[in-house]
């Protein structure tokens, strides 16, 4: 026990950053096409051009991290304040 | 099609300074080190190079394919200086080798 | 701190390259011969001459259709540039034809059907780097995004962790072993770094749409009305019923090039043809902007006479098109074409000298090299099988589009399992063979195979290489010469290995001798 299962652990939390990246990734493209000033149209594009790149360097942050339990805490946070910010403008200006 | 042949041959002479400006080549190109200044030198005509091609690139199309034309030709720069330092490096060895040894390629 | 960081980055760069390399390995080799998809495409149907005018070939392309698909929901026709010489047609069936009946043809410039081979041709090469083949198309498209996403930390990681990266620049030196592995790796990564990253972002922004739904789906309710703002020529009008004849497509062809100053025409799209409710779009050729997306013209398809252009494109949707541009290099003249081609071989080797050099330096740490973990005996036979046995099921799909019979039932289906039968014959050769002997013996093969081509065309066309040279034919020479040049890669390959193997068991003797 202990140091190889903590190893395994911390793997494990690194491997689960991939899904979970993906949707913090689209979180915050999602919220940045909510609040941004232009059409519609231009606003989708722009939260997806810009996904990628939130995605790469969340990848980046996630596996250099030196505390598994320190990111994911970062991330649960940042999840949650950018997931109310995007139900209340649903909620208030609904969807195209 | 000159202003490709000139991109060409300002990328490849661009590169080929900044090549022989760092120190870890010049036994490959020159045979022997270069001092300081002389690299220095070598380095900041490398660069205004680039930028000549840069500026024959933008004043011949448009911004956008300048740097398109300017990434592709200066792998081809690249290319050739990869190219010229390590034949060169190969000629220093055999020159370095004594009598007698056996290839090794 | 720094040093923790680039280690971190180093393992990264490690597995998210090693993972799906054999995949991005064969991507990027397809995506570097799409590039000249359309010359491929004319090597493959040697049957096909000529040059053709737009405005004829879409006076023809009518004219067939009207006599050949009668009642027929919408057409969409591609019509011959600078590079392809046939005029491409798709058409939705009509309601009452029968089931099976055919949705697509190829004709010439006067609008007659082409009498030559049946192929897929390049433009098979071109869809499957990204739509793969024998699964279906969105499960595909979904693993290359994934890929492309694994590329796109793998560069990122690798920029991290490549110390030197300006002093090593130049770096490439022969016969050291793991040393030399990785100064080709680093060079063909570094030398077109440029390259390789923008062709990774704009690969995924290609399938943005598919990849990254939720921004997408923040702002829009469905997808459909999201295709509706971004795509405003594709609203469907319904069909009245009415009888009308289609005004001249030619006129309307001419009067898009004059208001585009001869950028080209690239595609035409009608709906609801011979009838009153018939509208014709015409899309700008991909050559004449960096846009991929081009410009569209709309006409009423029964008076001819220009509809309303609408609101231009914002700079988020530009932005979006000239990244799919980029990626695509349909903007590209001949030399900056050669450049993409180039930069994508450097990627492709980038790729194979990448996941080789991860057996180099393993099996310098195996505890017993003659019995390697189970692990690194996959990665060796994968390595292998791929990075050599996918350009002999390249050469094996261009030998058989010139030895199959020309009038096979389902010809262009037998060639492109053709590349896959050639792929999977050398990938089990391999698995029979040393790893060593496996190397030398396929890279022969391939060598033998490639330089085959141009002899098996003389053989069984009339259109062979001396004579291209001296008539000009600079598509055909150029491909039957790049077939030459990659076959003699191969021997080369093949030779240097041989010559290396003799020597190779003394060197790593000698190594494991020497104190560590």
């Amino acid at each position: 026990m202990g140091k190889a299962s903590h190893a395994w652990l911390a793997m494990a939390a690194r491997i689960a950053a991939i899904p979970g990246g993906y949707l913090l990734a689209g979180l915050a493209s999602a919220c940045l096409a909510r609040l941004l000033p232009t059409s519609n149209v231009e606003a989708a594009v722009t939260g997806m051009l810009v996904s990628f790149g939130i995605y790469a360097a969340l990848l980046i942050w996630a596996f250099s991290a030196r505390s598994a339990l320190r990111l994911w805490l970062w991330w649960g946070g940042t999840a949650a304040v950018l997931g109310v910010i995007l139900a209340m403008s649903i909620a208030l200006e609904g969807r195209a | 099609m000159i202003l490709h042949l000139a991109l060409l041959l300002l990328s490849a002479a661009a590169f080929l300074a900044l090549c022989a400006g760092l120190k870890r080549y010049q036994r490959g190109l020159f045979g022997r080190q270069l001092d300081a200044r002389q690299s220095r030198t070598l380095r900041i005509g490398g660069w205004a190079l680039l930028a000549t091609a840069f500026l024959f690139g933008w004043i011949g199309s448009d911004f956008g394919r300048a740097m398109i034309l300017l990434a592709g030709y200066s792998t081809i720069g690249a290319l050739l200086s990869v190219f010229l330092v390590t034949r060169g490096e190969a000629r220093r060895k055999e020159g370095d080798k004594p009598r007698g040894s056996r290839e090794s390629r | 701190m720094k040093q923790g960081f680039r280690q971190s980055m180093a393992w990264l760069h490690t597995w998210s390259g090693l993972l799906l390399g054999w995949l991005l390995f064969v991507i990027f080799a397809c995506g570097t011969a799409a590039y000249f998809q359309e010359e491929i495409t004319r090597w493959m149907q040697p049957e096909v001459t000529g040059a053709s005018d737009p405005v004829a070939a879409a006076d023809g392309a009518v004219r067939w259709l009207e006599a050949n698909a009668p009642g027929s929901g919408d057409w969409y026709i591609t019509l011959p540039g600078k590079r392809a010489a046939t005029t491409a047609l798709y058409w939705s069936p009509a309601p009452d034809a029968p089931a099976g009946s055919p949705t697509q043809a190829t004709l010439d410039g006067e609008g007659n059907p082409v009498a030559a081979r049946e192929t897929a041709g390049g433009f098979f090469l071109y869809r499957f780097h990204f739509d793969l083949h024998y699964m279906p198309v969105l499960w595909a498209r979904y693993i290359v995004g994934i890929a492309a996403m694994f590329m796109l930390v793998a560069i990122i990681s690798g920029i991290i962790t490549h110390k030197k990266i300006f002093t090593d620049f130049f770096m490439l030196r022969f016969g050291k072993g793991q040393r030399s592995w990785l100064d080709g790796h680093n060079v063909t990564a570094v030398l077109a770094l440029p390259f390789h990253l923008m062709i990774t972002y704009t690969g995924l922004v290609t399938l943005g749409s598919l990849l990254s739904p939720v921004p997408i789906a923040a702002v829009y309710q469905s997808a459909d009305r999201y295709y509706a703002d971004a795509f405003p020529q594709g609203d469907t009008v319904e069909r009245t019923g009415k009888a009308a004849p289609l005004a001249s497509l030619g006129s309307m062809v001419r009067q898009a090039d004059h208001v585009w100053d001869g950028a080209g025409i690239g595609y035409i799209y009608v709906s609801n043809p011979g009838d009153a409710a018939a509208r014709v779009s015409i899309t700008s050729a991909p050559s004449s902007s960096l846009d991929a997306r081009g410009q569209t013209l709309e006409f009423d398809g029964v008076t001819g006479r220009p509809l309303d252009a609408g609101a231009p494109k914002g700079p988020a949707q530009t932005t979006e098109g000239v990244m799919i541009g980029l990626h695509a290099g349909r903007y590209a003249d001949s030399a900056l074409r050669w450049l993409y081609f180039i930069s994508g071989l450097l990627g492709t080797a980038m790729v194979g000298t990448g996941l080789v050099l991860w057996t180099v330096k393993r099996r310098l740490k195996l505890p017993d090299p003659a019995r390697p973990h189970l692990g690194f005996r996959i990665v060796e036979r994968l390595n292998i099988g791929v990075i050599v046995g996918f350009p002999i099921g390249l050469a094996t799909y261009f030998l058989a589009n010139r030895l199959l019979p020309i009038k096979l039932v389902e010809r262009a289906d037998w060639e492109i399992d053709s590349l896959f039968i050639g792929w999977s014959c050398a990938f089990l050769f391999s698995l029979a063979r040393s790893p060593r002997r496996g190397w030398i013996e396929l890279s022969a093969l391939c060598a033998a195979l490639f330089l085959a081509i141009p002899l098996v065309s003389a053989l069984t066309t009339s259109r062979n290489l001396p004579a291209s040279l001296l008539a000009g034919d600079w598509i055909f020479a150029g491909f039957e010469l790049t077939m030459l040049a990659i076959g003699g890669m191969f021997a080369f390959l093949a030779w240097k290995l041989r010559v290396t193997s003799s020597l190779a068991p003394a060197r790593e003797r000698g190594r494991r001798k020497a104190p560590a």
